[in-house]
């Protein structure tokens, strides 16, 4: 079982790793310059899949959080919390990488367009959701308290994807998952070079949440020993 | 050991750093230097490295998280199963 476990891990960590070459290689390399953007439309390879790993950390993270209300079992709560922790990550990336696209593309760093704005708020809500784990003593009290800012939080996603479309702003309209289907906005050497990304950054993101899962499964199997400790 | 203030104070800070880094960012929109269309195709480059080495550093430094919370996690279970075990091998002592 061990055994098949570290292949599974090397096998991730060698696609993972892979992925990363080959999607800077389609990305530098590959696909040509955008007509109007120029050599800044580089950063679209690595923001948008980020942003992507935040929507599915954050549905990851719902599903978990209902499951746990639901059947109150601490796996639940040990899925909806690492994939929320990991989201969180990416949407500090989609934040940072975002910024420096927009000041060499609007010649600003931030405006309080409906997009950017409503991605700082869910920023807001993983860090809320992060410091009330952090704080709550009781685990059963944290798990229900965050599960429930976590499903809040997932009302934002699609807020965040629609507000180019119901409040016109500097953010450009979606083109990979635009109403004329997936990724009809863009030229082919384009999509394959996103997708390369994508699939790579989804790897990394189930690599990420399987680690942290299991370090709070561990974290779980110390305050049961502390219990037992404290009752000798 | 890092304690629950220390946690608050440290994202209290990063919060704060980004809400003036916003409104600072904000106040220097300098339109018109670095708009498409009107420069090279190759001047906004080094944001393009600004980006995917944030991207690569906001990686290695979670990844390196999560491996000192692993050892960690692992010190404090080894420590509690030696403490579990030892009241009952003196139990087991004639």
């Amino acid at each position: 079982m061990r055994e098949r476990s570290s292949l599974l891990w090397a096998f991730g960590t060698i696609l993972v790793a892979s992925g990363f070459v080959w999607s800077l290689y389609l990305v530098f390399i590959s696909t040509g310059l955008d007509r109007v953007l120029g050599f800044s439309q580089k950063i679209f390879y690595f923001h948008v899949p980020c942003a992507w790993i935040t929507y599915l950390a954050f549905v990851v993270s719902g599903f978990g959080s209902v499951a746990y209300l639901l059947r109150r079992t601490s796996a639940w709560d040990h899925l909806a919390y690492a994939s929320l922790e990991v989201g969180t990550v990416f949407t500090t990336l989609v934040l940072v990488t975002g910024p420096l696209w927009a000041r060499s593309t609007w010649g600003a760093y931030w405006v309080w367009d409906a997009r950017l704005t409503t991605t700082l708020v869910l920023w807001l809500i993983e860090i809320a959701y992060l410091l009330l784990r952090a704080f709550l003593e009781e685990p059963g009290k944290a798990a229900r308290y965050s599960a429930v800012l976590g499903l809040l939080g997932l009302i934002d996603i699609p807020i965040i994807h629609y507000s180019v479309v119901l409040w016109r702003g500097m953010h450009p309209d979606p083109v990979v998952m635009s109403r004329k289907g997936f990724g009809s906005g863009l030229p082919g050497d384009f999509l394959m070079a996103l997708i390369v990304s994508l699939a790579t950054f989804t790897v990394l993101y189930v690599m990420l949440v399987a680690v942290r899962f299991r370090l709070e499964t561990v974290r779980e199997r110390v305050r049961f020993l502390r219990q037992q400790a404290l009752a000798r | 050991m890092v304690t629950r203030y220390d946690t608050l104070r440290s994202f209290a800070f990063v919060l704060a750093l980004l809400v003036v880094g916003c409104v600072a960012a904000t106040a220097l929109a300098q339109p018109g230097d670095t708009i498409a269309q009107q420069t090279s195709p190759w001047r906004n480059a080094h944001f393009v490295l600004y980006a995917y080495g944030a991207v690569w550093v906001g990686l290695v430094l979670y990844v390196w998280r999560l491996a000192s919370l692993a050892r960690r996690l692992d010190r404090e279970v080894r420590k509690l199963e030696r403490a579990v075990e030892k009241p009952s091998r003196k139990d087991d002592e004639p």
